[in-house]
């Protein structure tokens, strides 16, 4: 944690399906004064109650008390400062539920969009998936759902046309002037590169827009991700194109009912194009963070565009 | 009475407009929206420059008067001449108006009073005669060229075009005059902090302008239509 942020105490509680079984997490963070001779002084974070519930029964617990690890009678002191879900990571009961919240991966589009593939590396792999595949012609896509963009696209254009089909169609919608999206080395580097043939001409990786690469990222990450993942995308609108942005919102939020998507945006065509019902309002003033819905925010009380109604909102608070 | 305000305005009149009701001696108070209006109370909203107030906010803001009836007496629309005719622009929207009417086939139960800058919000702030310097800048000044073009103290700024060698709207001229005639008396004024032409002493003028001169025609109407609203209260 960042010893710079001021952090009041804090209790969190989240809950995850995973294979039909319900887990809950919950936690509260306290802070202490360092007794140390040196840093005396210092703030401490630690975890003063802990516990991991598996459909109501409990897996591990810790308090001022006692700690508790299902399936073992005594257990040597844990850190009070890192969760038992990191400390006790290995042991397999934790194994699956840790699978499940890893489904929090950040797309970090903006540092991989200029990223290739190592030649060796693509060789690797594209013979190890031919390998998969052909040992089972009904390879479910999402063992691969994990891989780089450039890789998934390879996948889908050799093995799963369909899929490929629906990327191609909805990258399409947005650009109609792709002929074709590919994989193909750059031998001058020695990389594996994403590609499309535009007005028949190809366009290697690096000679693609940022805006354009990063909206075609978005829809194969779209239609590729794991199942029931979480997608938390911080910032939608970076670098993308206007003439794209709205019908990127819609796409997220129609094509696939299965994904759970958290983004955080200030553009109006992102917060038009989501339903209001949906938004979390969240409003900071000095240290106090709230989070509202729209109803409860007061966003909705007239015909009006519902970014609309947020502005003169804060107009009329003097917060703009 | 109850009033809903329609500005077109990015940022800037919205900021200072209330204030001066307030020096006007308009009777009502502001509310957040239409939920939120009793008696004697003004909603005011503007496009922010995201939204198209002509008609998008426009339209909208008639559904909105529609579904909460009996609310709203007065919508008014306060927008910007920018390059056109004040005349033109005032008819644009009445017509505008007029068509949503057929289409929805809606009868209004509010009065519409649409008011045009003359070009610009800024346009009206350089009605203020002592931004004008009495004494000649220098000729190496940023802002000898704008005391050279124009005397916004002795003609009307409505009058006021742009200078042959600059290619921008008038409207767009009137902000960079008012901006940079104000940098020079070490003032910033920007659309979002407009806090130094919000004061009274500076209403004041404009209004003793318009008062002492023919100049300002288009902030004239508004400010008869606001001492209209006063008398209704005043004879009640």
């Amino acid at each position: 944690m960042d010893k710079s942020t001021r952090l009041e105490p804090y209790h969190a509680s989240m809950g995850v399906e995973i294979d039909n079984d319900e887990y809950e997490w919950e936690y509260f963070i306290q802070i202490e004064k360092n007794q140390d001779l040196i840093t005396e002084g210092e703030e401490e974070y630690y975890f003063s109650s802990e516990k991991l519930l598996k459909n109501g029964e409990i897996l591990f617990v810790r308090d001022d008390k006692q700690v508790k690890v299902t399936g073992y009678e005594k257990i040597p002191t844990p850190k009070k400062d890192e969760s038992l879900l990191v400390q006790y990571a290995e042991d397999s009961i934790l194994k699956k539920v840790i699978a499940g919240l890893r489904k929090l991966y950040p797309i970090e589009l903006e540092i991989n969009v200029r990223i290739g593939i190592g030649k060796a590396d693509f060789s690797t792999l594209k013979n190890k998936i031919r390998e998969m595949i052909k040992k089972n012609n009904n390879t479910d896509f999402r063992i691969f759902s994990h891989l780089p963009v450039a890789m998934k696209v390879y996948v889908a254009k050799n093995y799963y046309q369909d899929l490929y089909l629906k990327i191609f169609d909805a990258v399409k919608e947005l650009f109609m002037e792709i002929q074709d999206i590919d994989v193909v080395e750059d031998t001058s580097r020695e990389m594996y590169l994403i590609a499309m043939k535009v007005y028949n001409k190809t366009l290697l990786q690096h000679e693609i827009s940022n805006g354009m690469l990063k909206t075609i990222y978005y829809i194969v990450e779209l239609f590729t991700m794991s199942k029931d993942a979480l997608v938390l995308i911080d910032e939608f609108e970076n670098g993308l194109g206007v003439n794209c942005i709205d019908l990127l919102s819609e796409m997220l939020i129609t094509e696939r009912e299965d994904l759970q998507f958290i983004i955080t945006s200030h553009h109006p065509k992102i917060i038009n194009g989501i339903p209001k019902e949906k938004w979390k309002i969240i409003d900071r003033n000095i240290s106090i963070i709230k989070n509202s819905g729209s109803m409860q925010y007061g966003i909705g009380n007239s015909q009006h565009e519902a970014y609309f109604n947020l502005i003169n909102k804060w107009e009329f608070e003097g917060k703009i | 009475m109850n009033y809903y305000f329609l500005l077109e305005d990015e940022k800037s009149f919205i900021k200072v407009l209330p204030k001066w009701l307030g020096y006007m001696g308009f009777q009502c108070s502001r509310v957040v929206d239409i939920k939120a209006v009793t008696n004697h109370c003004y909603v005011m909203q503007s496009g922010q420059g995201v939204t198209r107030l002509i008609t998008k906010a426009l339209y909208d803001t008639m559904d909105t008067i529609l579904v909460n009836p009996g609310k709203i007496n007065y919508l008014v629309i306060i927008l910007d001449a920018e390059d056109e005719l004040v005349n033109k622009r005032r008819r644009e929207v009445y017509q505008k108006i007029e068509e949503y009417q057929l289409e929805k086939k809606i009868e209004l139960e509010y009065e519409v009073r649409v008011f045009v800058c003359n070009h610009c919000f800024e346009s009206w702030l350089l009605a203020n005669e002592s931004l004008y310097p009495l004494v000649e800048p220098e000729k190496e000044s940023f802002f000898y060229p704008y005391y050279a073009h124009y005397d916004i103290s002795k003609n009307d700024l409505e009058f006021m075009m742009v200078p042959n060698e600059r290619e921008e709207t008038i409207a767009k001229y009137h902000f960079h005059y008012l901006h940079d005639a104000l940098r020079y008396r070490k003032i910033r004024y920007s659309k979002n902090k407009p806090d130094y032409v919000s004061t009274d002493t500076y209403f004041n003028a404009i209004v003793d302008r318009m008062r002492r001169t023919s100049h300002i025609n288009s902030f004239k109407e508004f400010w008869n239509f606001i001492q209209e609203q006063n008398l209704i209260y005043t004879k009640k």
